[in-house]
């Protein structure tokens, strides 16, 4: 079965290789590749429809639908708006206070919900502010980015690849906020002060106009409030049964889809226009990852990988860990962390059964793949959206100007989060 | 019921190579709302509404909002001023891409046309696509409530 082992192990690296190209759509490749992989698996006999099926982590999927569905909800509701222009009108146009603010607000919002979501509603406000201060929105936008990717390292729910690693290595909300989120808490400190350094020109602008804020009625931008408390009334109720999982039995998924389910039988939205918001290619490209990664398993190339691996069994776990989060991160920079992270499992599961004790490596495959991104324009889809954001303004953001205040933001996370996991992990 | 009919005959136009400062000396001395650009043979090849020379100074978020009702106060925007160097662009740099009716297309067809594409004017071309006269809406609107009898000429 040395053929199936290099075929399943061409097929999934050939599409990743693809996918890094970004000459063709991430989930198209992928659906291409998991037929691919299942098409010449069942020819030589070493993967079947029942395995490809059965591949689908739907607790990932599940859990990933469920949190989309309610952000669909409060999206429409006019909430992140009204929370973005409240930090403008409480800064009372000192600029450091509303980095603070904005920052806070994007990481704190993107620790739970979709960081894109949250990028994409709190980007406009923040020009919006900018623009009647007189002012250039492009430090304020870049940091929400930047501290939004690093928060949402924080929980299992933050970011896709902290869902996919929650659920590949069984890890619950809980195990986040002891391990994961006091190392991305100090790390988001030290970030915010970093930043507020390296824009240290930019924020001693003097504000034009600070009385036009004190006119911002921050309530007008909320459009339905008996629909917005539902809403925020299901998503915490669902916080909620996160943190008592362990006590309940019962996986992420079934919470975050249970919620949605209630959410939208209370709301009782136009559930096409809901349905719209969801972010499906994600959903579909998942699923596609799943279906090849199952094969390379199905292949035995898996297996193959954790004896080659043997060797290393003697190696510190610790070290490991910390160059994983340089590799992760690195990587994470040039390309989207998902595929990075889905990569990376297979090298960690092949890892653990070696007999290694490979719990330590999840949480460096977490900070790298939160952190790396920020180096970058293209780094992170949070990235991205800021960036198209500002293409349709007069200022621009340039890949120059974001690699200059992202990679010393990504490389001093990194260095944080690298000495704190050695002293948590060793 | 042909909008020739109906359309103005006299049509301020602006040159392609016209700078800004001069089409808008054009709106304003006429007190009108669209330049038709047009080339030596009267041929359209643009349009510069008002909106595109305020668009210069509009705030970016408003293209980037559906509803800004809960700002009050433009604040800094409101002072803001057109650059000098926008001033010197040339007309071709931001006019609209040319849009027209045919001197014999009907009334109501043109102001369906007007209303799809979010046009306060448009202009009226001959079968040899010069201009020949322009229409608004309100020229339009006027017309149609008279040809049906609703307001009775006096």
């Amino acid at each position: 079965m040395v053929w199936a082992q290099i075929i399943s192990g061409v097929i999934f690296i050939g599409s990743l290789a693809l996918i890094f190209t970004e000459k063709l759509n991430r989930t198209i490749v992928a659906m291409l590749g998991a037929s691919i992989m299942l098409v010449v698996g069942m020819a030589l006999g070493f993967y079947s429809e029942q395995q490809a099926l059965d591949a689908i982590d739907l607790k990932t999927i599940g859990l990933l639908l469920g949190m989309m569905t309610l952000v669909a909800l409060l999206e429409p509701t006019g909430f992140f708006e009204f929370l973005a222009l409240w930090a403008g009108r409480i800064s009372k146009g000192n600029l450091v206070r509303l980095l603070f603010l904005l920052g806070t607000i994007t990481t704190v919002l993107s620790m739970f919900l979709d960081n894109v979501t949250t990028v994409v509603l709190v980007a406009p406000i923040t020009i919006l502010i900018c623009e009647i201060l007189g002012i250039t929105a492009t430090p304020f936008l870049i940091s929400e980015a930047l501290l939004s990717n690093i928060g949402g390292a924080a929980t299992l729910v933050g970011d896709p690849p902290n869902v996919l690693i929650g659920s590949e290595a069984g890890l619950s909300f809980n195990d986040f906020l002891v391990n994961s989120f006091p190392i991305v808490v100090c790390c988001w400190v030290v970030s915010l002060v970093l930043i507020r350094f390296l824009f240290k020109n930019e924020l001693s602008q003097t504000s034009v106009d600070a009385e036009a804020l004190e006119q911002i009625q921050p309530a007008e931008a909320l459009k339905d409030r008996s629909v917005l408390r539902r809403v925020l009334g299901v998503l915490g109720l669902a916080i909620l049964l996160f943190f008592l999982q362990e006590i309940l039995h019962v996986s992420s998924a079934v919470i975050a889809t249970g919620a949605a389910a209630v959410g939208l039988t209370i709301v009782r939205p136009d559930l096409p226009d809901t349905l719209k918001r969801i972010d499906w290619s994600v959903l579909l490209f998942f699923a596609a990852l799943f279906v090849m990664v199952g094969g390379l398993e199905a292949s035995g190339l898996l297996g193959g990988i954790s004896s080659a691996l043997g060797h290393l069994r003697g190696f510190p776990i610790v070290l490991f860990g910390v160059i994983l989060i340089w590799i992760t991160a690195i990587l994470s920079a040039v390309v989207d962390n998902v595929p990075i992270t889905i990569a990376m499992i297979p090298v960690i599961q092949g890892l653990s059964e070696t007999g290694l004790d490979v719990s330590p490596l999840w949480w460096a495959l977490v900070f790298g793949a939160g952190f790396g991104g920020n180096a970058t324009i293209i780094g992170s889809t949070a990235n991205i959206v800021v960036t198209s954001v500002s293409e349709k303004t007069h200022s621009p953001i340039t890949s120059a100007m974001w690699s200059k205040k992202g990679l010393p933001v990504m490389v001093v996370s990194c260095l944080i989060a690298s000495v704190l996991y050695a002293i948590m992990f060793s | 019921m042909q909008i020739k009919e109906y359309m103005k005959h006299q049509v301020y136009t602006a040159d392609p190579d016209a700078n800004l400062l001069k089409a808008a000396q054009l709106l304003v001395q006429h007190n009108i709302g669209t330049l038709p650009v047009v080339d030596q043979d009267r041929r359209l090849v643009g349009l510069l509404p008002m909106r595109k020379i305020l668009a210069l100074v509009m705030p970016d978020f408003v293209n980037l909002l559906e509803n800004f009702s809960f700002l009050h106060d433009f604040g800094a925007v409101e002072n803001r001023r057109i650059p000098e160097d926008k001033l010197s662009l040339s007309v071709k740099e931001i006019m609209d891409p040319p849009v027209s009716v045919d001197e014999t297309s009907g009334l109501l067809r043109t102001a369906a046309m007007l209303n799809q594409l979010n046009l306060m004017e448009i202009p009226v071309v001959d079968k040899d696509h010069r201009l020949i006269g322009i229409v608004s809406r309100v020229d339009i609107g006027t017309a149609l409530l008279r040809l049906w009898g609703v307001i009775s000429e006096e």
